[in-house]
């Protein structure tokens, strides 16, 4: 067994002679993007427990994340510690401390009372410390109207069908069509099969290009199909007489004239 | 490394601090790349399975004990058994029943072992069956029992100690021939 261990002993040595021909910095980085996946660092212990101070600039990032119930604690650890500093200035001790912020200058103190630990104030003196603009801030910055007010009903009515909009308190200018409720669909379906009579009795003489379609007589035109109407010819001049009038032609001239006198 | 040191690392592995375990990596990096190097056959496998061990060492850091051994072993002990997943799907065990311990030749002769290179050695184990390299490894060189060996690798005794004594067969043919 001496032996047997003296050989593991001598294997190991041998082994650890081995070059290695890996990266150590670029492997940790590998297993860093996986740790953070599989053993994530929680940030809100350093939050509630680490010695962060409340600057103006931390308070707000504090009233973001932590919320109203948090807020209201930083506000009111806020308020005290600039009450407790403000008066005594000659005894602030020379640290990283909001006092920075207010324009206060740090003194570093030789001797002096110490600071007294921040009581709680009532809400009253909580309100004065609020500018009024912080306020306004707040209400400005309110873009929509609060969820649990939405009415969601419209939305999903929405996805089947477009709601029918009100268009009549539009004002005129953007109004395009008549209003979609007001609007006489008797008059469009009409139209698709057969197009309206226009009224062209009111129109001015220039633009009226034939006689309205109501006046005019249809008798006249169908005859006109079928034969000439014959033309009255009594009253034009000698001059453009090519032929004796139709009518007062004498056909028994014509038949005279046609058959030949007999005894020739 | 100091043993105070070395308790004060772990303890800030144990609270997840991402300092603390880097150091913790990079000062077990060398031997444990060493150790999969012995147990795979290809170095391309190599640091999947290191951070496959790692991974798994500070998942389960809070479990290690300081009384029970060091922590080296602890995480050697992971690191083989990530490796032994890795090649899992190779292993093909020969079993056999039966078979006594007769070989009680060791592998090398000392001046055998003096004159190898420690890349040569490397080349002849991983030259073994992949069954027979694994048991050689968890025998001679980490010290595992057959009994140890057979739970392990869910196999029973008799084929481990079939396995073993094959491979230095095997091992001291090449060794002697060189």
């Amino acid at each position: 067994m001496n032996e047997q261990a003296l050989l593991r002993a001598q294997l190991r040595h041998k082994f650890d002679e081995l070059p290695i021909h890996g990266q150590a910095s670029a492997d940790w980085k590998t297993l860093k993007k996986a740790l953070k996946v599989a053993l994530p660092i929680s940030l809100l212990p350093l939050a509630l427990h680490g010695k962060i101070w409340l600057t103006k600039k931390f308070l707000w990032l504090y009233l973001a994340v932590a919320g109203v119930g948090g807020s209201a604690t930083a506000l009111v650890v806020y308020s005290s510690r600039s009450a407790d500093l403000a008066p005594s200035v000659s005894t602030v001790k020379q640290q990283h401390n909001p006092v920075h912020s207010i324009g206060v200058p740090p003194v570093a103190p030789k001797s002096g009372p110490k600071i007294p630990k921040s009581k709680s104030i009532p809400l009253v003196m909580v309100k004065d410390t609020i500018s009024p603009s912080d306020t306004v801030r707040t209400m400005r910055n309110r873009k929509s109207p609060p969820r649990v007010a939405r009415d969601t009903s419209i939305r999903r009515i929405r996805k089947t069908s477009r709601p029918l909009r009100d268009t009549v308190s539009r004002t005129i200018r953007n109004r395009k069509t008549t209003p979609r409720l007001e609007r006489d669909t008797t008059i469009s379906r009409a139209r698709k099969t057969s197009r309206p009579i226009r009224d062209t009795t009111n129109m001015p003489v220039r633009n009226r290009k034939s006689p309205p379609r109501i006046e005019r007589d249809t008798a006249v035109s169908r005859p006109r199909k079928t034969s000439r109407p014959m033309r009255d010819t009594t009253n034009i001049p000698v001059r453009k007489r090519k032929t004796i009038p139709r009518l007062a032609r004498d056909t028994a001239i014509r038949q005279r004239e046609a058959t030949p006198p007999a005894g020739n | 490394m100091d043993d105070q040191k070395l308790s004060v690392i772990i303890s800030g592995c144990v609270a997840n601090k991402r300092k603390a375990q880097e150091k913790l990596y990079l000062l077990f990096y060398p031997g444990m790349y060493r150790l999969c190097m012995r147990y795979l056959r290809s170095d391309d496998l190599v640091p999947e399975a290191l951070n496959s061990g790692f991974l798994k060492a500070f998942t389960k850091i809070d479990t290690y004990q300081a009384a029970k051994g060091d922590f080296d072993g602890w995480l050697a002990a992971i690191m083989i058994r990530c490796c032994i997943d890795l090649q899992r799907s190779e292993l093909r065990f020969q079993h056999h029943d039966d078979v006594a311990e007769t070989d009680y030749l060791a592998t090398f002769l000392p001046d055998a072992l003096e004159r190898l290179y420690a890349a040569d050695l490397l080349t002849h184990v991983r030259a073994l069956p992949p069954a027979s390299q694994m048991v050689f490894n968890l025998y001679e060189v980490d010290g595992f029992d057959h009994g140890e060996i057979a739970s392990v690798l869910n196999i029973t005794e008799s084929t481990s100690r079939w396995h073993l004594s094959s491979a230095k067969k095997q091992l001291r043919n090449w060794i002697n021939k060189n």
